[in-house]
């Protein structure tokens, strides 16, 4: 059975993309969230396995998003991303309690599988 | 001459003389031998023996050898009487040498100098004829050819010619004859020009000299006219005479001498023995009437006369000399006389040693007359200087009476010089000097002091007084004389001066303060502390000038239990009081009294026990910012020009307000300038994050979907590329406009004008319509084009955002080497520089290139922003 992912980003051009593109790769896209607190109330209704979550929000960032739905219990594998790289983030990444990280530019299915493994 | 030689002169005269006697008394032509001989004998050597004396007494006078020269020639010429013709021949040779010879000596007489040029044209003439004149008849005549028949051969014949040699002998005898008259002549004219002195002296020789040669002239005259010889006794007889004479002359000057000294110590012990009466009896006893007598004053190293004026030497070539006195060894006197009793110098030493004793009691009394003509002359100088002088000259007695006082003094002191002889000293003008006198009693006057003196209208005058004791002869003080100097003015102009230096040097002082660039409150410390305390303020404070009409009081420096001028509080400056008359005059002012100004201020100030102040404005850049006022708690107590003192400091204040602004503003232009630049550069990071690398994020995402799209649904696959295709499109779109936002490159490229019609392009797609007049006709420098270009892009981008305006207008010109750019619109105005980065952002960019940025938007009348940049 597909895995249900949320997908959260400011732009939409990239929501669209990403969306075609993990769908291509068997995963179940459920919804998608344009900022910080709809994306909360969107994890929290739709329960999905993974969120592939943008660093940068217009309301508050994907660390903070991350700290308050862990914080909140609930079980989703959170996979944050953005288009700068990984190490512009230091050890928030690693601090945030998220799976792991993909650079924008490196999305796909098979490298979110990875991460949840 | 020496006395060996005068010795062979006389053994040669005495041997001369004995040959000459043998000669006549041998010869067969001679009628009375002895008688003969005894008279030629006694001719030469009467003029031998008065010779040979007259150089025994006068070695250095050639009259002397002259005279004896005579009777040696006279010996000569007797050797003609020898019957040997070689003898004879030598005696006719030399027979009328004696001629010349008595001429030369009788016109030489007295020195043995021949005095003129008349008798020396005699004497040489006269010497020509008796010995190449007797030479050419010797060579050409026999004695016979002579009238002398039984005379022995002429052994010098050479070319007999008894014509000639009768014509050659009257010939010689003419001229002798005319040299005859000729030295008469010259005797007599010298005779008429010789002083009584001189005559006394010339007497013996003239007389016998003149008879002599008048009878020779008469002889000889004879002789041309009967062509025959004379007997020769009576014209021997004559020259005879001569010598005789001399010796007569020596003997009676020898006699007047033991008299004439004789009578001047007569004279002088009869006489009051003063200088005149020593002189009259010198000058009778040398028989020189017009005789002078010069004295010898030491100290001066000078001859004066009997009254002590100084006495030259006679002029060169005037008949008078000088002959020095001397008493004890030590010069005496000086006689000036006739220059003949310099020929009778025994006189003159007679008459000086017998007057000596005489002459040094009349150098004395001359040198006491000397001395007290000159003490007088010396008192006059000085009384004269002291009655001129532009000091002060007091003579006080004992008593402190005033007995003199010079004419400065009473000049000075507005009193009549002759109210002040007589006059206590200390009543009249310094009361307070009571020890003054004390000291001079005690001869202890301090040579210098100053004090002051009171004039009559009770005027201080600053003195310095040199101060000297004066004694009787005895030694006794008897009072003090002081000169003054009035050194009033000069105490002043250094008191002045001293002021003036100590406030330079409060000035420099805060002038360094306001240099180092210390804060604005330190500087107000110091400021009214050194002006306070140099205007000798109770208190000085800063108020600053508000907007409202109010002024804001700093607290500023006060004398310890001074009480604070209203520190703190803001006051109306609408009154009289010092502040307010500084803001509407816009300089210095005083308030001499605070007693009956009105307004709050004034009420206020005077409750704090002020009653006086001054103040002075404080400029910044041009703009009233304040007043420095210093306060006094009595009336009118700061002096004349105070204020303006003031306002040098208060000029130190604006200066250092303006630096602490300008470094504000310059600090705050580069923390501005940080600031916008990183506000850049988060802006280009975010524009950059947001979009063009989200779309190209994307573009990423969609060309590795297409791939994987393009084996199993190929449309699927052309869909996705077409949308990456317009997603890269805006993606470049984008990345162009971001570009252009940090700087356009057609402005480096291209220049100004055509960065500014891109803009003007960019504005038109907004519907904002641009009209633009570009005058510049060259291009500017860089630096001022990329802030023109700035100026108009953020202009015209706040009018496209906040203006609502229908029309823009752009100008770009240059003007007087500044570039002035001009943006106009006629939107809706009130536009705000502090509010907005962009606008401050311009001013930063345009002040820093040295320009000026201004902004005019009235609200409701649309905006217009003007730069002027220097093209450098």
């Amino acid at each position: 059975m597909a895995q249900t992912v949320l997908i959260v980003d400011d732009h939409p051009s990239f929501r669209s993309t990403a969306r075609i593109l993990l769908e291509s790769e068997g995963f179940d896209v459920i919804g998608e969230a344009e900022d910080g607190a709809s994306a909360i109330e969107a994890i929290q209704r739709l329960a999905p396995e993974v969120v592939l979550l943008d660093v940068q929000l217009p309301d508050m960032d994907g660390f903070a998003v991350a700290r308050t739905i862990m914080a909140d219990g609930v079980k989703s594998a959170i996979v944050l991303t953005s288009s700068r790289d990984g190490c512009d983030f230091g050890s928030l990444i690693a601090e945030s309690g998220a799976r792991g990280f993909v650079p924008k530019g490196e999305l796909s299915g098979a490298a979110i599988s990875e991460l949840l493994r | 001459m020496t006395p060996r030689v005068r010795l062979a002169l006389w053994i040669a005269g005495a041997t001369a003389g004995f040959v000459a006697a043998i000669v006549v008394a041998a010869s067969s032509r001679t009628d009375q031998p002895v008688l003969s001989s005894v008279l030629i004998v006694a001719v030469g050597w009467a003029f031998i023996v008065g010779g040979l004396i007259a150089l025994e007494r006068r070695p250095d006078n050639r009259f002397g050898l002259l005279m004896a020269g005579e009777g040696f020639a006279w010996f000569l010429a007797a050797l003609g009487a020898s019957d040997n013709s070689a003898i004879f021949t030598a005696g006719y040779l030399g027979s009328s040498l004696y001629l010349a010879v008595l001429g030369h000596t009788i016109l030489a007489y007295p020195t043995g100098r021949l005095p003129d040029r008349a008798s020396r044209i005699i004497v040489a003439i006269a010497y020509l004829i008796t010995t190449a004149g007797t030479l050419a008849v010797v060579l050409t005549a026999h004695p016979r050819d002579l009238h002398c028949t039984d005379c022995p051969s002429n052994e010098l014949v050479l070319a007999h010619s008894g014509t000639v040699a009768s014509a050659l002998n009257t010939a010689l005898n003419a001229t002798g004859f005319l040299l005859c008259l000729a030295a008469v002549s010259v005797l007599v004219r010298r005779w008429r020009g010789s002083t009584p002195a001189a005559r006394k002296l010339l007497a013996p020789v003239f007389l016998t000299g003149a008879l002599a040669i008048a009878a020779l002239a008469v002889q000889t005259g004879l002789q041309i006219v009967i062509d025959v010889p004379i007997a020769q006794v009576g014209t021997n007889l004559v020259f005879v005479l001569i010598p005789l004479g001399f010796m007569f002359g020596l003997l009676r000057s020898g006699l007047a001498r033991s008299s004439a000294v004789g009578g001047l110590i007569q004279d002088i012990g009869r006489s009051s023995g003063s200088p005149e009466a020593i002189r009259a009896a010198l000058g009778a006893s040398l028989a020189d009437p017009e005789l002078q007598v010069a004295y010898w004053i030491p100290g001066k190293r000078q001859f004066v006369d009997a009254d002590g004026v100084p006495v030259f030497d006679p002029p060169e070539g005037s008949r008078r000399t000088t002959t020095a006195v001397e008493y004890d060894g030590q010069p005496v006197a000086r006689l000036e006389h006739d220059i003949a009793l310099a020929d009778d110098p025994e006189l003159l030493q007679a008459a000086c040693a017998a007057a000596g004793l005489a002459l040094a009691n009349a150098r004395l009394t001359t040198e006491l007359r000397t001395r007290l003509k000159e003490l007088g002359a010396s008192e006059r100088r000085w009384r004269e200087l002291l009655e001129r002088v532009q000091l002060i000259a007091v003579s006080l007695d004992l008593q402190g009476k005033i007995e003199y006082a010079n004419p400065f003094l009473a000049q000075l002191t507005g009193w009549e010089r002759d109210e002040l002889i007589g006059r206590d000293w200390l009543e009249t003008f310094n009361g307070e000097e009571r020890e003054y006198l004390e000291r001079m009693r005690r001869a202890d006057v301090l040579p210098y002091e100053e004090n002051f003196i009171y004039t009559k209208s009770g005027e201080r005058r600053v003195i310095a007084w040199s101060n000297t004791v004066q004694r009787d002869l005895d030694g006794t003080v008897v009072g003090a004389t002081s000169i003054g100097a009035d050194i009033t003015d000069r105490r002043t102009a250094e008191k002045a001066l001293r002021a003036l230096l100590v406030e330079h040097t409060a000035l420099e002082r805060v002038a360094r303060l306001v240099a180092e660039g210390r804060s604005r409150h330190i500087v107000f410390e110091r400021v009214t502390e050194e002006a306070g305390r140099l205007l000798s303020a109770a208190s000085c404070n800063l108020v600053r000038f508000r907007e409202d009409g109010t002024g804001l009081v700093f607290g500023g420096w006060g004398e310890p239990g001074a009480n604070p001028i209203l520190a703190g509080s803001v006051v109306q400056l609408d009154d009289d009081s010092t502040a307010a008359r500084v803001r509407r005059q816009a300089g210095p002012v005083r308030v001499d009294s605070y007693a009956e100004l009105e307004g709050d201020l004034a009420r206020r100030v005077r409750e704090t026990g002020i009653q006086s102040a001054i103040g002075a404005p404080i400029v910044v850049s041009g703009e009233m910012w304040g007043a420095l006022v210093a306060f006094s708690l009595e009336e009118s107590s700061f002096p004349d020009g105070a204020e303006h003192r003031l306002a040098a400091f208060a000029g130190l204040v604006g200066l250092a307000i303006a630096n602490a602004d300008a470094r504000e503003q310059l600090a705050a232009s580069r923390a501005r300038i940080v600031a916008a630049g990183d506000a850049e550069r988060r802006r280009l990071e975010r524009n950059l994050h947001d979009g063009a690398q989200q779309r190209l994020v994307s573009l990423s995402l969609a060309l590795r979907l297409a791939r994987s799209q393009l084996t199993k649904d190929t449309e699927s696959a052309g869909r996705t590329l077409e949308a990456a295709s317009e997603e890269l499109n805006l993606a470049l779109a984008e990345l162009r406009d971001l570009a252009r936002g940090i700087h356009p490159a057609v402005l480096s490229d291209r220049g100004l004008q055509p960065a500014l019609e891109g803009l003007t392009l960019r504005m038109a797609e907004r519907g904002l319509v641009v009209d633009m007049e570009d005058a510049l006709d060259q291009r500017l420098p860089e630096q001022v084009e990329v802030a023109a270009y700035y100026v108009v892009a953020e202009s015209l981008a706040n009018v496209s955002k906040y203006a609502g305006a229908d029309r823009v207008s752009v100008r770009v010109m240059r003007e007087n080497g500044r570039a002035i750019v001009e943006v106009r619109d006629d939107g809706r105005g009130g536009a705000d520089p502090g509010r907005g980065s962009g606008l401050r952002g311009l001013f930063d960019r345009v002040e820093a290139l040295d320009g000026r940025l201004s902004i005019d938007s009235p609200p409701g009348a649309g905006t217009t922003i003007r730069a002027e940049i220097p093209c450098g």
